[in-house]
């Protein structure tokens, strides 16, 4: 048996809603591999979710779960995890989820700096809802509310979470499944609020729109188009700006462990109240 | 220096029908290219021969369809 066999809630509804190809899968293996390598008891993870295909993760694993509202994972999360410190939070993401209904309470968890690990599954629209243009969706790229191209500069999941202050900031793709699983069990050790953008595909609706081939032929493309963030490091700064733009740049973007975290605070400021 | 015994893992590697979406992941991840489809479209283990057992299906496998060992096939047709 696999080690994610051991994590799946095996007496529910398998096989689970996502459509043939769809990439989520992958990505919830590599977490699951993860937290099977940091060897944390399933009864200390807590996996909270929100609305969309890859909030529906949740409820094939077997740790605790809750699936709440949409956009509202990060609230409900910054609230158990105050309640219990000793948890490890998991957020599991959307990029419609993370950014656009919930985009404030993504940028406010970012400036708290609390211990929180929030896994953005990006693939550029609403898949569950028949494929609107969600706030990533790259410019010129058709969805059901942009037929003839989407006009909209797109949001940069990494670049927002490092300004507003993520204390751990890193992109990976579907494709690439080792440094996926050791940048999650990093982003679960880190103290901190940490971010991890997956970029995955959608080969059902936005594939089709734009004509991207199905779910094997876009997570090739994947592979095609990232570069590793120390090759592109070393590229002159000119030709940086344009591989910005062209291709995913994959890797640890951001990674500081000075800035005080929020529980911890939040504990001392307790204890200091209660001795008075 | 006493001599290291190499003891060969049997391969064994089945996917499991009821899971699997025939999205064809499985075959496109392949290093040594085993993977080959039926009339239906699910994946066959057609040269095992060929195989290096890297895993890279199981580990891609969005379904979580395939498995790799001989004794878990008992306890899954039980469970479903």
């Amino acid at each position: 048996m696999a080690v994610v066999h051991k994590y799946l809630r095996l007496k529910k509804k398998f096989p689970h809603v996502w459509c043939a190809g769809c990439t989520n899968g992958i990505i919830l293996h590599a977490t699951i591999r993860a937290i099977d390598k940091l060897k944390i008891p399933k009864d200390d993870v807590l996996m909270v979710s929100g609305i969309g295909c890859s909030s529906r993760a949740p409820v094939y694993f077997d740790f605790n779960t809750l699936h709440t509202t949409h956009g509202r994972a990060i609230p409900f999360a910054t609230g158990a995890k105050l309640v219990k410190p000793h948890l490890k939070v998991i957020v599991i993401t959307g990029d419609g989820d993370a950014l656009a209904i919930g985009g404030n309470h993504f940028i406010h968890a970012c400036v708290r700096n609390i211990d929180l690990t929030v896994i953005v599954f990006n693939n550029f629209n609403y898949g569950m809802t028949g494929g609107q243009r969600s706030p990533t969706t790259p410019p010129g790229k058709r969805t059901t509310t942009s037929p003839f191209g989407s006009i909209d500069p797109p949001v940069n999941v990494c670049s927002l979470a490092m300004g507003a202050g993520a204390t751990f900031v890193a992109r990976t793709t579907a494709y690439h499944f080792r440094p996926m699983e050791s940048i999650i069990a990093r982003a679960i050790q880190h103290k901190g609020f940490s971010v991890v953008e997956v970029r995955c595909n959608c080969p059902i609706i936005y594939g089709r729109l734009n004509r991207l081939g199905d779910g094997a032929k876009m997570l090739l493309d994947l592979k095609e188009q990232s570069m590793t963030v120390e090759a592109w490091k070393k590229l002159p700064p000119e030709k940086q700006k344009k591989a910005e733009q062209e291709k995913i740049i994959i890797g640890v973007l951001k990674e500081d462990t000075k800035t005080p975290e929020y529980t911890e605070q939040y504990r001392a400021l307790c204890e200091q109240l209660q001795a008075l | 220096m006493a001599q290291k015994k190499k003891v060969e893992k049997e391969k064994y590697l089945w996917v499991n029908r009821r899971w699997c979406k025939r999205c064809g992941i499985c075959a496109t991840v392949c290093p040594k290219n085993v993977i080959d489809y039926d009339s239906e479209g699910y994946p066959v283990f057609a040269r095992m021969d060929d195989c290096i057992y890297c895993l890279n299906c199981v580990l891609y496998c969005p379904d979580y369809a395939i498995f790799e060992n001989k004794e878990d096939q008992e306890y899954v047709k039980e469970i479903l």
